[in-house]
């Protein structure tokens, strides 16, 4: 095994790993975490935001940037490796199955990316700050519910959005549809 | 997932931006360029701009 093909299977493997974290942390908010957090009180809540879901949400935003720049890595690296660089050579895109499917699941995986980071995070680090203020006597502010909504949308927009983009990143090499 | 509003919207934004997707990735065989791809990309970001209007 050559340097090369060592450093394709790292990115890979990283990919799957960091990929498994962050889609499994995103359906453990939407099907677990939220439905429980309603039945709870607000005391309840107040505990367990600054704790677990500080600590969920940190290995959540994480992993979605190993996900998508080990992906990315890996994309343009096999381009490279295989001679092909359509920015710096002025050839036409690949248009195989492999190329075309892991575009489309690339880009909504790093649309799920920005969502984590631009409305999911944004929203989360704001409603954390709020409730750790509120235990120490300060008021809940008024927008928490917007931000808990504007979060929410997101994340369920995340969730149904993991499966064409899984569809696409397993059928690169199961599917040939070009 | 209940029936929310919330998962309503992010469903149908959903569906919304992986036609977008699909669409791009038919345009980018058929003009042979990587251009169509910024076609999902703007659809992403008036989703964005559509959730970040939500208010209460």
């Amino acid at each position: 095994m050559g340097a090369a093909e060592l450093y394709l299977i790292g990115l890979r493997v990283t990919h799957f790993i960091a990929g498994i974290t962050w889609i499994g942390l995103l359906y453990y908010f939407n099907f677990v975490q939220v439905p429980t957090f309603k039945e709870l009180d607000a005391p309840t809540r107040s505990i367990l935001i600054p704790r677990l879901v500080k600590r969920v949400l940190l290995w959540f935003r994480w992993s979605a940037v190993v996900t998508v720049v080990a992906g990315w890595l890996y994309f343009f690296s096999w381009w490279a490796v295989s001679g092909y660089f359509p920015f710096a050579s002025g050839k036409a895109p690949p248009t195989g199955t492999w190329d075309l499917a892991i575009t489309a699941g690339g880009i909504l995986g790093t649309m799920m990316l920005v969502n984590v980071w631009g409305l999911i995070w944004r929203n989360q680090k704001k409603i954390i700050a709020a409730t750790e203020a509120a235990a120490k006597g300060t008021p809940l502010p008024p927008e928490m519910p917007m931000w808990a909504k504007q979060a929410l949308i997101a994340s369920r927009f995340n969730t149904v959005l993991s499966w064409p983009m899984l569809f696409f990143m397993a059928s690169a090499s199961h599917l040939a549809f070009a | 997932m209940a029936w929310s509003f919330e998962f309503k919207s992010g469903l149908l934004w959903a569906i919304v931006v992986s036609l977008l997707v699909a669409v791009a990735i038919w345009a980018e065989v058929a003009t042979h360029t990587l251009l169509p791809l910024l076609i999902p990309i703007v659809g992403y970001i008036a989703f964005a701009a559509g959730v970040a209007r939500v208010k209460k």
